[in-house]
C-alpha cells in the first residue's frame, strides 16, 4: 500500500512540476533568510551572513534537482526530455530525417513481410485445417532418399488407418495421376481440406436407376472427371443428372413406374446405394433435391449395385422390367480383383449380375461415356444391350431412344 | 574534537528528521536543519538543502505531513510534523540503529582489546 501511495504521489508530481518547484523556491528562500537573520543576530555582517548561509545550504540548483528526483520519476522525465531533444534534432534537418525515416519504414515493412510469409509457410500450418497441432505428416523414403508416394498407398492408408480423422495428399510439385490406361485420376478428394473423415470417404458415387413398366438406370462414375472427349465441357455427372431429370418428366407423362438410384463402392463391405427416387415415391421436390445431391464418389462397383437393384425390381409387378446402367468407366474397386490393377474380376462379376438380371426377366442395358467402353462392355453385355457414347451431351437423347426401344414404344 | 566533520551514513538523515519532529513538534525545514546541527554538536557535515529531499521522501511514505503556516517572524513557511506511521517507522529504525551501533561498539572494543 505504501509503495502504491508513493508511486501515485510521484506520478501526480509530474503534473504539478511548476507548482512544486515554486513551493521549493519559497522554502529555500525562507531557509536562507532565516539563516542570514541567525548569523546577523550573532554579529556577522549581513554580506558575510548571506555568503555563509548559501554555503551552509549547498548549491541551490543541485538541491532543487535532488528535490525533483525525490518527488518524481527522474527516468521518465529524462525520457521525455530526450524525446523532445530528438524531435528538435529531426526538425532541424528535415530532409535527412525524412530519408532516415523512409529507409527505416522500408526496412521494417520488408522484415514484417518476410516474417509474415515465413510464419505462414513454416509455422502456422494450413489455414484451412482446423487443428494444425493435430496434423501428422506421413512420408515414405527409399534408400536413394527419393520421396515418392503412390496414390494407391494413400488410398490404402485412408481405408485402414482409422486413427486419423482423415488423410490428405500434399505435394510441393504438380503431379498428374493417371490410371493404367493413361486416363487422369481426379485428386480433388485427396487435396481438398478440411480433411474428410473416414465416414466421408466412401459415399455413393453418382448412379441412377430407373425402371419403367420395368427399368433401371445405373450411373457408375468413379471420379469427377470431365468428359474426356469433349473436355473441358460439363462434367459427366452434371449431364447425367440433366438426362435423368428429362427422363423423369417423360416417364411421368407416360405414367410408367420408375426409380432412380446411384451407387458407389469402396471395398466389398462399403457399397453404397443412393436413392434419388424409389418406385413408390412420387416425383416431387425431394426427388429433384436428391438428384441434384448426387456427386461422384468412389469406385464403380457394378455387380453389387445391379443385384440390389434387381431385388427392388423383383418387388414390382410390371410386365416389362428394364434396367439401364449409366457409367463413365469399367467396373472397378480397390478389392474388385486379386489386386487393384486386376479388372477381370469386376468385368466377370458385372457380367454375372447382368446374366442374373436376364434370368429374372429384366432387360438390361449399359450405357457408358468411356471411349474404351467397347473393350469391356462387349464382354459383359449382349451385343445389342450396350452403347458407347462419344459425346456426353448426347446422353439425354440416347437415353430416351434406348428406353423407347427396350419398352417397344 | 576531531579535525573533520562526519559524513552522514545512508538512511541516517531520514531517521534524524523523524526523531527531531517527534521531539520538537511541527517545524519548518530550517528549524529541522538547525536542530540536527545542534544535537550533533556540529560534528556532522550537512548541506542543509539536502533536508528538503529527505522531507519529500518521508512525506511520500506517509511518515510526515506538511502544512503551510506562518513562522515566528511572520513569514509564510511549510511546517512538517510526524505522523503515526512515521512514529512506527522511527521506532523500528531506532531499534535497528541501536542494535547496529551496539554490535559495532562490541566489535571495535574487542579489536582494541586484542591489540592491547
Amino acid at each position: 500500500m505504501s509503495a502504491l501511495r508513493r508511486a501515485c504521489a510521484r506520478l501526480l508530481s509530474l503534473f504539478r512540476r511548476e507548482a512544486l518547484d515554486h513551493d521549493f523556491d519559497e522554502e529555500a528562500q525562507l531557509h536562507l533568510d532565516l539563516a542570514v537573520e541567525d548569523y546577523v543576530r550573532r554579529g556577522t555582517p549581513e554580506a558575510e551572513a548571506r555568503r555563509l548561509a548559501r554555503i551552509k545550504f549547498g548549491a541551490i540548483e543541485a538541491t532543487k534537482d535532488a528535490h525533483r528526483d525525490a518527488r518524481g520519476f527522474p527516468w521518465l522525465e529524462g525520457l521525455f526530455y530526450d524525446l523532445r531533444f530528438a524531435l528538435r534534432g529531426l526538425r532541424r534537418d528535415w530532409a535527412f530525417s525524412l530519408a532516415a525515416i523512409t529507409i527505416l519504414a522500408l526496412a521494417i515493412g520488408l522484415n514484417v513481410t518476410v516474417f509474415t510469409v515465413m510464419d505462414a509457410m513454416l509455422f502456422r500450418g494450413y489455414p484451412i485445417v482446423k487443428r494444425n497441432d493435430r496434423l501428422v505428416y506421413l512420408q515414405e523414403r527409399s534408400p536413394l532418399r527419393t520421396n515418392f508416394l503412390s496414390f494407391a498407398d494413400v488410398e490404402e492408408w485412408r481405408a485402414q488407418a482409422h486413427a486419423f480423422e482423415g488423410i490428405g495428399y500434399v505435394s510441393s510439385r504438380s503431379l498428374a495421376f493417371r490410371d493404367g490406361e493413361g486416363r487422369p485420376i481426379d485428386m480433388s478428394a485427396s487435396t481438398d481440406f478440411p480433411l474428410p473423415g473416414p465416414a466421408a470417404i466412401a459415399k455413393p458415387a453418382g448412379a441412377a436407376t430407373q425402371t419403367a413398366p420395368s427399368g433401371l438406370y445405373l450411373h457408375g462414375g468413379h471420379d469427377d472427371m470431365p468428359d474426356p472427349v469433349s473436355a473441358p465441357k460439363r462434367r459427366v455427372i452434371d449431364v447425367s443428372k440433366d438426362a435423368l431429370a428429362l427422363m423423369c418428366d417423360a416417364l411421368q407423362a407416360l405414367g410408367d413406374s420408375y426409380a432412380i438410384y446411384g451407387f458407389s463402392g469402396y471395398g466389398r463391405d462399403n457399397v453404397e446405394f443412393h436413392v434419388a427416387k424409389d418406385f413408390a415415391d412420387k416425383l416431387s421436390a425431394k426427388t429433384w433435391g436428391a438428384l441434384a445431391a448426387m456427386q461422384p464418389r468412389r469406385s464403380t462397383r457394378m455387380g453389387a449395385a445391379i443385384r440390389h437393384a434387381l431385388g427392388k425390381l423383383a418387388r414390382e409387378t410390371a410386365g416389362i422390367k428394364v434396367l439401364i446402367i449409366v457409367s463413365d468407366g469399367y467396373p472397378e474397386d480397390h478389392d474388385y480383383g486379386t489386386d487393384r490393377t486386376d479388372r477381370e474380376y469386376g468385368i466377370q462379376d458385372t457380367a454375372r449380375a447382368l446374366w442374373e438380371a436376364e434370368r429374372a426377366g429384366v432387360t438390361d442395358f449399359c450405357v457408358t461415356i468411356d471411349p474404351a467402353g467397347h473393350d469391356y462392355l462387349r464382354r459383359m453385355c449382349k451385343e445389342t444391350r450396350y452403347l458407347v457414347i462419344d459425346d456426353v451431351i448426347s446422353l439425354p437423347h440416347e437415353l430416351a431412344k434406348i428406353y423407347r426401344t427396350l419398352t417397344a414404344r | 574534537m576531531p579535525d573533520s566533520k562526519l559524513d552522514l551514513l545512508q538512511g541516517t538523515l531520514d531517521l534524524m528528521v523523524l526523531q527531531t519532529l517527534d521531539a520538537m513538534g511541527p517545524l519548518h525545514g530550517y528549524g529541522i536543519a538547525r536542530r540536527i546541527e545542534q544535537l550533533s554538536g556540529d560534528e556532522v557535515l550537512l548541506n542543509q538543502g539536502t533536508i528538503y529531499a529527505s522531507l519529500v521522501r518521508l512525506q511520500q511514505r506517509g511518515s510526515i505531513a506538511a502544512e503551510w503556516g506562518v513562522s515566528d517572524n511572520h513569514r509564510k513557511a511549510k511546517f512538517y510534523s510526524i505522523t503515526k506511521a512515521g512514529k512506527r517507522q522511527m521506532k523500528q529504525d531506532k531499534s535497528e540503529w541501536t542494535r547496529l551501533s551496539a554490535v559495532m561498539g562490541r566489535v571495535l572494543a574487542a579489536a582494541e582489546g586484542e591489540k592491547g
